[in-house]
């Protein structure tokens, strides 16, 4: 019989390891099951789509697709920390990046072009988050059911837009790539982590949340307006979501296409649960998971893999993260039956 | 506007909505099983895709439609054991499990229609539910014949509300898994295992939200895509929040979005000549959201539900 005991102490030193081995533990499961549902269905791998690999080396590659991944999952990460159930990343990082083409599409110099387009998307993702917000605080209502609801919503609606009444921006969005240059969106994911850091160690509304993140009836007992404090947050998380869906049609990850499905808002919250509570940790785990993903694109010859075993692995690392963070508060204690426990 | 109101009294019109409820009643159903006692079940919208894939499946395999419902029934059962066995003995957080589950068996099911399901998606292999037809519908008004025309998946929903309210309200077990939901310390106290319990209503629940999910494969064309679910199951947790968790008013409560599922092939493309049709896609989902929302704190009953 299968224990568990709580350990007298955390484990801080174990969380960079157990995030590694979860990670490459979760590639491993992921190509064993494709490859075993290949195998079982008797013809080869599922069909591939190519991405455009270009001239660009792993390495920017790799840094372009980590940007994303780490805002969203500093956006889940940050709500996580006062329980907030930021599930609507994948919305939110979507209405950014539909507002990000917008600001592309206006009229601005270029070097304003750039600043816009990640305003534009941290506004359109905060202004979505604030709706779960807004239910929650007033009405109680499950954030974490209404935001997986508003992904639905904002992904038909941001399909619409693009397939209808905006159709004629597919034509007109600009490159960006090579304006700003490839690594213009770590620099922000980056920048917005250390903005983070900052706000939660430095500022008054920081200690207001880690206040309310300890035990939000003692904060309000103490006179923090829990509400408001919520809504903040909420607020933050949901901008750094839609800057990720700015930064992703900076860099060309995403652009106008009538399927707008791209999972990094999922993918953040694997980033957030892999990493802990530490923004540096989202950032390690950001650069992981991104570099996992090229350098298996790049074993298997391919410019990109198919995308199921993206969403595979990524579900995975969720999987076995949160099983495996138990790992770092319980002890496993074995009991013979008939046997009480030493 | 008359050839609205002509439409509303067509009873083949009626007894499309409820033919299209069926999926979402099951959905309900298993939430509401789960919730009560005391897990949310975020895993429910990856589970009605994997019973629409497995019940894909049990048709492409050459099985009958039973099979599928079988299979799907199986699969929900496995998906619902891992859950239970996260949040159970693994202490995993229930919002987290649940979205990991939903995430997984999304993209399994994604890879494993690509791989597996061959032909274009109107293919049938083998025909989808009949409607049962009456033995006394000769002697009934021709409305209610028509209404009672449905799928024996439909009188199935049926039976499990019904069965699902009595054994929660008038059984042993059912007065255990609500204790397990509202406290269970006392359950606990009583030497029964909270964790056991709570396994078996996981498990039998998301059994019925996998059948509710062949439901949409079953019925429609045989053909399985991954954007057919499309929050789904997401609508029928907040509903089913939204109304308490009882089962037959749930039942009831998704009647609304069957009739929308119903509606929407035959509106015309656009409304008043504007808005895109499509746009009412979203309709479920915010009809949902302001269901949860007009609930309110009302909705958060059991006791214990979702503690993380």
């Amino acid at each position: 019989m299968i224990r568990f005991e709580p350990r007298a102490t955390d484990r801080p030193a174990g969380r960079i390891v157990i995030l590694v081995v979860t990670a490459a533990a979760a590639l491993a499961l992921a190509a064993l099951v494709l490859a075993a549902m290949a195998l079982l269905v008797g013809h080869g791998s599922a069909s591939v789509h190519a991405g455009p690999f270009g001239s660009r080396t792993m390495l920017s590659e790799t840094s372009t697709r980590a940007a994303p991944l780490i805002l969203t999952g500093l956006a889940a990460s940050v709500a996580f920390r006062i329980r907030l159930y930021n599930f609507g990343g994948e919305g939110q990082f979507l209405v950014g990046a539909l507002a990000a083409m917008a600001a592309a599409a206006s009229p601005a110099p270029p070097w304003a072009m750039f600043a816009l387009l990640l305003a534009a998307g941290a506004m359109a993702g905060a202004a979505l988050m604030f709706i779960a917000a807004v239910l929650k605080i007033k009405r109680g209502a499950d954030e974490a059911i209404v935001t997986l609801l508003l992904n639905f919503v904002a992904l038909l609606c941001v399909q619409m837009a693009l397939g209808g009444a905006l159709a004629g921006w597919v034509a007109t969005a600009p490159k960006f790539a090579d304006r700003v240059g490839v690594h213009s969106g770590l620099l922000v994911a980056l920048a917005a982590a250390i903005v983070i850091v900052v706000l939660v160690r430095y500022t008054v509304w920081g200690l207001q949340i880690r206040a309310v993140a300890g035990n939000p009836e003692t904060a309000r007992f103490v006179g923090i307006r829990v509400g408001r404090t919520t809504a903040r947050v909420g607020l933050i998380s949901g901008a750094l979501a839609g800057l990720a869906g700015a930064v992703a049609v900076a860099s060309e990850q995403i652009i106008p296409a009538q399927s707008m499905y791209s999972g990094l808002g999922y993918a953040g919250i694997a980033v957030a649960v892999l990493a802990g509570q530490s923004v540096l940790g989202v950032v390690i785990a950001g650069i992981l998971v991104a570099g996992i993903l090229v350098g298996s694109g790049a074993l298997t010859g391919v410019g990109a893999l198919p995308a199921s075993f993206e969403d595979i692995f990524i579900a995975l690392v969720l999987m076995l993260s949160l099983i495996g963070t138990m790992h770092l508060r319980y002890r496993v204690v074995f009991v013979r039956a008939g046997k009480t426990a030493p | 506007m008359m050839p609205v109101l002509d439409v509303l009294k067509e009873a083949s019109l009626w007894a499309a909505v409820i033919a299209a409820s069926t999926p979402l009643a099951f959905g309900v159903l298993g939430a509401l099983f789960c919730a009560r006692a005391g897990v949310l079940n975020f895993g429910i919208e990856g589970i009605f895709i994997a019973g629409a894939f497995a019940g894909a499946v049990a048709i492409q395999l050459g099985g009958g439609p039973w099979d599928g419902v079988i299979a799907a029934a199986a699969v929900g059962m496995a998906l619902g054991a891992l859950h239970g066995m996260m949040t159970g003995p693994l202490g995993v957080s229930q919002p987290l499990a649940g979205i990991a589950l939903t995430l997984l068996a999304a993209s399994l099911a994604q890879a494993g229609a690509r791989m597996l399901i061959a032909g274009p998606p109107g293919s049938a292999r083998s025909a989808p539910f009949a409607p049962i037809a009456l033995p006394a519908s000769a002697e009934l008004p021709a409305a209610v014949a028509t209404l009672l025309q449905q799928t024996p998946l439909t009188y199935l929903a049926i039976l499990l509300a019904l069965f699902v309210a009595y054994v929660l309200k008038r059984t042993p077990l059912g007065l255990a898994l609500r204790a397990c939901g509202d406290n269970p310390a006392a359950v606990e106290a009583q030497g029964r295992s909270v964790h056991g319990l709570r396994l078996g209503a996981i498990m039998a629940g998301s059994a019925m939200m996998a059948v509710g999910g062949a439901g949409l494969t079953l019925a429609a064309a045989n053909a399985f895509t991954v954007d057919m679910v499309s929050g789904r199951g997401f609508v029928c947790l907040a509903l089913a929040a939204a109304v308490g968790w009882r089962p037959l008013l749930a039942v009831v409560a998704v009647l609304p979005f069957g009739a929308i599922e119903a509606a929407l092939p035959h509106l015309p493309k656009e409304i008043a000549g504007r808005v895109p049709a499509d746009l009412l896609l979203v309709l479920p989902h915010v009809l949902a959201i302001i269901a949860l929302a007009a609930a309110g704190w009302r909705a958060r009953q059991p006791a214990t539900l979702g503690v993380r």
